[in-house]
């Protein structure tokens, strides 16, 4: 079992490196500086013994740091907390998991199957009561701060269908190699999100004339351990943020977001690569410059303004900030590797999405896009919410088939069959999802 | 490098399985046990898990580039000459780019019977 491999050495890794930090990051587990014993809050609790599959009796005796012997001698695969078991881990430091294709079948993302693509390591010890977002920056009129309770009695709420995507997802087809964790198809959903509108709360603090981008700042720690360090700071284009559909979320279909996607707080600003939304949001800056906070810059979530070879080095000034995702789609069911017998009939569904966009059209191939099949195709719930699509399909004889999905945005623009234009940190592949078919 | 006992049967499938997969691989970190392991692990994992390394592939320069931007923006120390070449030496060699299409062949985690539909009447 690879990925039980894979998964058994994050979690050894993740306390041989830092013991006390790891009790921490995953389970919220305080230890007592004097006695080493680990201090479990009743939720931190609950999500050790939930990953255990069994109570801990002793848990007060527990040392802090210490890896339950349960999981250190397992091969079984090891659960983020709040995360669905069949999450694929990428990297255990900064937590990244992406969702299998076969996983995303539900029209509304749950939200345990929501990808996690961390930057830093979330914030530790949140106080809901005394959480507050501040909005100011130079082109804020004045600078003002809510609570928790304020945004969402002062403001109107609003519940919309949103589809977020890692900028990355894909990332691990593009060839050369592209630096950063190695997305397949995962690392994407469409949960419904509960907030107030982004712009009404920049409205409340006042937009100057020249405004025209914001920039978000989250509670999560970098990496390296350094205070004060900011692990990522992004944010869109004024217009983008006054958009309706740009929320200040704290829920995912109605309950609290969970702690790795954002707890207790975050932007959601769909259709643009996740990057975008900001997590643990605590201050929002209306800038009079494109907002150059971390992984701004640089080669992050850029591409060449202009297509380049694969491989080709891209000086930073010819780098463009992404902006809308491209078209793309998902087979959900079946699951690759099907096996059906010759003269059965089979059902194929899946969802497609457009950035900004929508989509107008879906197609699947059984042929190496030889020939194409019209799906069905629903309308989004609301705008930026992921299209479902179904279609039946029968295979001509037997043998191995690959199925291929593919969408076409309302301008025209299809996904391609192959991986699209190379570039250096590996965005935005939408090359078509396929899955492997055999007929016996 | 210590080769794992392979029977005659698989040893003809080892000649084309990826190069990792006869190499000896630390439990904890997922890195391939050979010259510089240590180093890379003292210098590398401190800040970030070593999946960052063991799912990534670059060239020797790429390698390199990666250390520019972690010194640049995320506070890795400057490295003595000695000590960096030992870290690109042991990073080129084990996780270099694999020669590879434009798109590789699906990989099938298992194959699994579904009942299909019956064709309509």
């Amino acid at each position: 079992m690879e990925q039980g491999k894979r998964i058994k050495k994050g979690i050894h890794e993740l306390y041989a490196t830092d013991p006390l930090e790891a009790d921490k990051m995953l389970w919220g587990r305080e230890v007592n500086p004097f006695t080493r014993r680990g201090f479990l809050k009743k939720s931190a609790l609950f999500a050790m013994s939930a990953v255990l599959g069994a109570h801990i009796p002793f848990w007060r005796n527990m040392p802090g740091g210490l890896i339950p012997v349960v999981l250190a001698d397992s091969t079984e695969p090891f659960q983020l907390p709040g995360k669905h078991p069949d999450l694929v881990i990428l990297n255990d430091r900064p937590v990244n998991a992406e969702t299998p294709a076969h996983l995303l079948d539900d029209p509304i993302t749950p939200a345990d199957k929501l990808f996690v693509r961390n930057n830093g390591i979330p914030p530790q010890d949140i106080d809901i009561n005394h959480w507050t977002l501040t909005i100011t920056g130079e082109s804020a009129k004045k600078t003002v701060s809510y609570t928790l309770e304020e945004l969402k009695t002062k403001f109107k709420n609003y519940t919309y269908q949103l589809t977020l995507e890692c900028g990355g997802n894909g990332r691990s087809e593009f060839h050369p190699p592209a630096p950063g964790n190695q997305w397949t198809v995962g690392a994407v959903g469409s949960p419904e999100w509960t907030g107030v509108r982004l712009g009404e709360v920049l409205k409340s603090a006042g937009i100057e004339e020249d405004a025209i981008y914001i920039g978000y700042y989250g509670k999560d720690t970098h990496l390296s351990g350094t205070p004060h360090k900011v692990p990522i700071s992004r944010g869109v284009p004024i217009s983008k943020a006054l958009e309706p559909h740009s929320l200040i979320a704290w829920a995912i279909n109605g309950e609290d977001l969970p702690l790795l996607n954002g707890y207790p707080l975050r932007l959601v600003c769909p259709g643009w690569p996740a990057s975008t939304s900001g997590k643990w949001l605590e201050k929002i800056v209306i800038r009079n410059q494109i907002h150059d906070g971390t992984k701004m810059g640089g080669y992050s979530y850029r591409v060449p303004c202009h297509p380049v070879a694969p491989g080709a080095k891209v000086p930073e000034e010819e780098m463009c900030i992404i902006e809308s995702m491209p078209v793309k789609s998902i087979i959900t069911s079946p699951r690759s590797g099907a096996m059906l017998k010759l003269g059965q009939y089979l059902k194929l569904r899946g969802h497609a999405w457009a950035g900004d966009l929508s989509v107008s059209a879906m197609e699947v191939s059984i042929d190496f896009g030889a020939t194409w099949q019209h799906c069905s195709l629903r309308a989004p719930k609301n705008p930026y919410a992921w299209q479902h699509w179904e279609t039946t399909i029968n295979f001509p004889e037997r043998g191995y088939y690959e199925v291929w999905a593919r969408a076409t945005d309302d301008n025209g623009k299809m996904q391609p069959m192959l991986v699209p234009g190379w570039n250096p940190k590996g965005y935005l592949n939408n090359a078509c999802h396929r899955i492997a078919v055999k007929i016996l | 490098m210590k080769i794992p006992s392979l029977t005659g049967g698989l040893l003809i499938g080892a000649l084309t399985l990826p190069s990792w997969a006869q190499e000896e691989v630390d439990e904890k970190t997922g890195l391939v046990i050979d010259e510089g392991f240590e180093i890379v692990k003292a210098n590398c994992t401190g800040c970030h898990s070593a999946r960052l390394i063991t799912q990534n592939r670059a060239t020797r320069e790429g390698w390199k580039e990666t250390i520019r931007w972690m010194q640049r923006t995320q506070n890795l120390w400057q490295f003595d000459p000695q000590t960096e070449e030992a870290i690109l030496d042991y990073l080129a060699k084990h996780y270099a780019p694999e020669a590879r299409g434009r798109r590789p062949n699906l990989k099938i985690e298992k194959w699994y019977f579904l009942e299909g539909e019956e064709p309509p009447q």
